[in-house]
């Protein structure tokens, strides 16, 4: 009993921080229609900040109250300070851009906050001193608990008090409160936008860098801090419904407590499996998620969004083959094919990861561009794919050649499993779904030692013999990479694609001349779901082992800034996309520790300077010359 | 013959009544006018019609069929088509291409995932262009059309289901009054060509009286009065709730 109630303080304290993160998500999302991905990256400078300024404070190592709640305090407001920056330098600009554009800008943002942390911190991960006055533990049932989470558990109310405040009785919150509901009428008001936007931006970075800094006793510091808090924060804020404050903490009270009581129930031993609910935290939590989207659409106590008038997301006509780009397209496969007579052992294996990587992006951009479903967690088809195809070959000892096979046919029963939920849902709130099941993918697969190898993956998944050389092995990867994106590209051009295209740019029309649009969209699912599945188990038998890291939400990461960086308005934009990617990575790595701030600034700057996207910007310069 | 029988159809929005106890009747062949004002619930009725909503009450029949409980798809099979108050087509698609997705999914033709979709039903979208006057702009893309012209275009996707009642919300709204005139004059001829039956909504009173063989008057979600253009004008409450000076 007494564990229980333990274990229900523990949940509060969790939904404390939980809250705070996920509330600035919240409000920057109402008022500004942007997704920012980078809020994870400010928890996480929250926490680094705060050790470094503690440590700074406590003159001659000697830890004082006013130096550690001064650090405190000083990281949450200089995190606040470089929210207003990011906003100011990057976000302003691509306001009027496309949805997918700005997430690509703040995943600039993420990349770049990511190797500075590394660069200024380094990898290790960093403890930070007890608070002083609140080290100590209380007796609560006979169990000691310690003093700082009781704190904790208060601030999270406090926050939400003095959030309601703000809101209600200030003239500030009044036009948040006016911008967050209707965007066009608060600008008619003649509102001052810019200031706006910048002092929510900075309001919200406070928020989770205070989230942070606050975890300083409790957890150390950690370079991958900003993917998990954002996917913590993403679910709490699309489970409370997104803008909405209260619903930020309802919901964050509703995963805290979920993930305490995983805890608590502990081991648990059904049909002959021991199921550790511990470690299914994430699994749970995204199932309470998927539940609340299905029943409730917008979460708890989120309305509707009010359709914006379309963005002006001009989007071009597909252009079709001309006989210009088919001999393009048999010169490049043609170079390709000779290429083995030539190429090193190195650039071979570069090769056959670009070409891997570029199925993955086009699968991808199968599912953003004609379809216009954002996914999130592509990763779980293509990680799927690579255990699958290495499970039936190490576990199930079957041929390689059956085992390749194997990948895809697992990642469609996945596909259709999860785009069964995910099509009921659009835009933001689906992308976050696919995210969810990516997640729960990842940590079954992390979890299941036994059968998955746990962390430390599989390893001896070679190639047939006849396969096992560098040029057999490229070849066939030619062979199916290239087969496969020609056979997504007829499909774009299909009457299927063209019924994708047309649910996409307006449902209401399609299902008006008798489209069934979620089953086309499902459909959809699976064809992405299944040559994604193909890529990763081309993937396991080309580099002999794999690890979760190939389903873990950085992969689909990689693949969503592969497809933005190309285009997502071309075909041909995400395999080049993934080329360049792949390319600087491996270029760009071996020879600069900090490759992914480089890629991150180089993000920045296209988007700052192409508003519209690289292929908008082309398009609109046609258009202009017509 | 009738073709459309409306018995009764209430509709509520979080409490507040949109449609009343509607019903009226449309006979093979008529042309019918929904007029009121804005708010009155014209796009509702329409969006129950067609499938998109369902009433709280009442009941819906196309010929015998009950269409009540019945899905946009399955209304389509039953020769409904319809328009939009706000002009929706597929703005990534040329002109041709959105009639010949119209002709597509009208033929049950769009789980094909090797042939070219620019390819097929070609020739039915052209002349259905052509009957719209709008075969030169077969080409073009739809985003770079002008608002009358995207109007067009939706009514040829419409007439690609080959219906028997088509559902026309506002199909002038937006456009200049000579095009008005022009458009509302195609679509009578054509549906007296092809024994189309038509139910529109509109606020130019001269396309009204010119087109319509019965006019339906809608205030808050009641049907106020029915009847003949002429009778619709000589009536009391017609001219109080509408016609007086709220003329737009
Ligand atoms: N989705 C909706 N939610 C709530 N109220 C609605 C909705 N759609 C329409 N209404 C209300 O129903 C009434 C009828 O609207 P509508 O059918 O659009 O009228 P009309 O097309 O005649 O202008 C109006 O009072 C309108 O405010
Ligand atoms: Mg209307």
């Amino acid at each position: 009993m007494s564990s229980f109630v333990l274990q229900f303080l523990n949940g509060l304290t969790s939904a404390s921080t939980l809250f705070m993160v996920a509330a600035g998500l919240s409000l920057i999302f109402g008022i500004t229609r942007v997704l920012n991905f980078a809020h994870g990256s400010m928890y996480m400078l929250g926490i680094y900040l705060a050790y470094s300024a503690i440590g700074a404070f406590s003159v001659g190592g000697v830890l004082t109250p006013v130096a550690f709640w001064g650090g405190i305090l000083c990281a949450a407001v200089l995190v606040g300070m470089v929210g207003a920056l990011v906003e100011l330098t990057v976000l302003r600009r691509v306001y009027r851009s496309p949805e997918l554009f700005q997430l690509l800008a703040t995943f600039g943002v993420v990349l770049l906050t990511k190797d500075l942390v590394l660069w200024f911190w380094g990898p290790e991960d960093l403890l930070g001193p007890r608070a002083p006055g609140l080290g100590g533990a209380v007796e609560i049932l006979g169990s000691p608990f310690p003093e700082y989470d009781l704190f904790l558990i208060v601030v999270g109310p406090l926050i939400l008090g003095l959030l309601w405040l703000l809101l209600h009785s200030t003239r500030w919150g009044l036009l948040i409160r006016a911008a967050t509901q209707d965007r066009e009428m608060a600008a008619a008001l003649g509102i001052n936008q810019k200031l706006l936007f910048t002092s929510t931006f900075a309001l919200g970075a406070f928020l989770a860098g205070l989230g942070g800094a606050l975890q300083i006793p409790r957890e150390p510091a950690q370079h991958f801090l900003d993917f998990t808090v954002i996917v913590d924060a993403f679910v709490v804020v699309v489970v409370g419904g997104m803008g909405s404050i209260p619903g930020a903490f309802l919901a964050a009270l509703l995963i805290g407590e979920v993930k305490a009581l995983c805890i608590g129930i502990g081991e648990i031993g059904a049909f002959g499996f021991g199921i550790s609910l511990p470690k299914l935290t994430l699994v749970v939590e995204s199932l309470v998620m998927a539940a609340v989207l299905i029943f409730r659409p917008w979460g708890l106590m989120g309305r509707a969004l009010a359709v914006l008038p379309d963005a002006g997301e001009a989007r071009p006509l597909l252009a079709r083959n001309t006989a210009a780009t088919r001999m393009a397209g048999v010169a490049i496969v043609a170079a390709l094919a000779i290429t083995p007579a030539f190429a090193n052992q190195y650039s071979l294996v570069l090769l056959v990861d670009i070409l891997i990587f570029a199925l993955f992006a086009a699968s991808l951009h199968f599912l953003m561009g004609p379809s216009g479903m954002a996914s999130f967690g592509h990763a779980a088809y293509f990680g799927l794919g690579a255990y699958a195809a290495a499970l039936a070959f190490k576990q199930a000892g079957l041929p390689m050649e059956i085992s390749i096979l194997v990948g895809p046919l697992v990642a469609v029963l996945a596909a259709l499993s999860f785009g069964w939920f995910c099509v009921r849902l659009s835009g933001v709130y689906l992308a976050m779904l696919t995210l969810a099941f990516a997640q729960i993918t990842w940590s079954v697969i992390y979890q299941w030692d036994g059968f998955t190898g746990g962390s430390n993956g599989l390893v001896g998944v070679w190639p047939a013999p006849w396969l096992s050389g560098r040029i057999s092995y490229f070849y066939l990867v030619l062979l199916l990479c290239g087969g496969a994106v020609l056979i997504l590209r007829r499909i774009i051009f299909s009457p299927f694609g063209y019924a994708l295209r047309a649910c996409r740019d307006s449902p209401m029309r399609a299902a008006a001349i008798g489209i069934n649009v979620s089953r086309f969209q499902w459909m959809a699912f699976l064809v992405a779901g299944g040559f994604a599945g193909l890529a990763g188990a081309l993937f396991a038998f080309s580099k002999g082992s794999i690890s979760p890291e190939v389903l873990a939400i950085g992969q689909s990461v990689d693949g969503l800034v592969m497809v933005l960086l190309g285009g997502v308005q071309t075909i041909s934009g995400p395999l080049v996309g993934a080329a360049v990617f792949t390319w600087l990575q491996e270029l760009v790595a071996r020879h600069i520790d900090y490759w992914r701030a480089l890629l991150g600034m180089i993000i920045i700057v296209i988007v700052v300077a192409f508003p519209h996207g690289i292929v908008g910007q082309l398009f609109s310069r046609n258009r202009a010359k017509e | 013959m009738t073709i459309l029988r409306v018995e009764g159809i209430s509709k509520s929005y979080s409490g507040a009544l949109a449609l009343d106890n509607l019903s009226f009747e449309l006979q093979a062949g008529e042309i019918i006018a929904m007029i009121g004002p804005n708010g009155a619930g014209k796009t509702t009725c329409f969006n129950i019609l067609h499938g998109q909503l369902r009433a709280d009450s009442g009941q819906v029949f196309v010929g015998d069929a009950c269409t009540s409980r019945m899905d946009t798809p399955a209304i389509l099979r039953l020769g409904v088509g319809r328009t939009f108050q706000i002009a929706a087509t597929f703005h990534s698609f040329t002109v041709a291409e959105n009639v010949q997705m119209a002709l597509l999914a009208r033929r049950g033709l769009l789980w094909n995932l090797h042939s070219q979709a620019g390819d097929l039903c070609r020739k039915e979208a052209d002349q259905l262009l052509e009957q719209l006057g709008m075969l030169a702009h077969a080409a073009r893309a739809c985003s770079v059309l002008s608002y009358g012209d995207l109007k067009r275009v939706e009514l040829a996707m419409a007439l690609a289901g080959d219906p028997i009642l088509l559902l026309m919300d506002e199909p002038t709204a937006g456009m200049a009054p000579r095009e008005r005139l022009q458009l509302m004059a195609l679509v009578v001829r054509l549906a007296r060509e092809r024994k189309l039956s038509v139910l529109f909504t509109e606020h130019d009173m001269d396309i009204v009286f010119a087109h319509a063989d019965r006019i339906l008057l809608l205030e808050q979600g009641r049907l106020i009065c029915q009847g003949t253009p002429a009778m619709v004008r000589a009536d009391p409450r017609a001219q109080r709730a509408y016609l007086g000076d709220n003329r737009d």
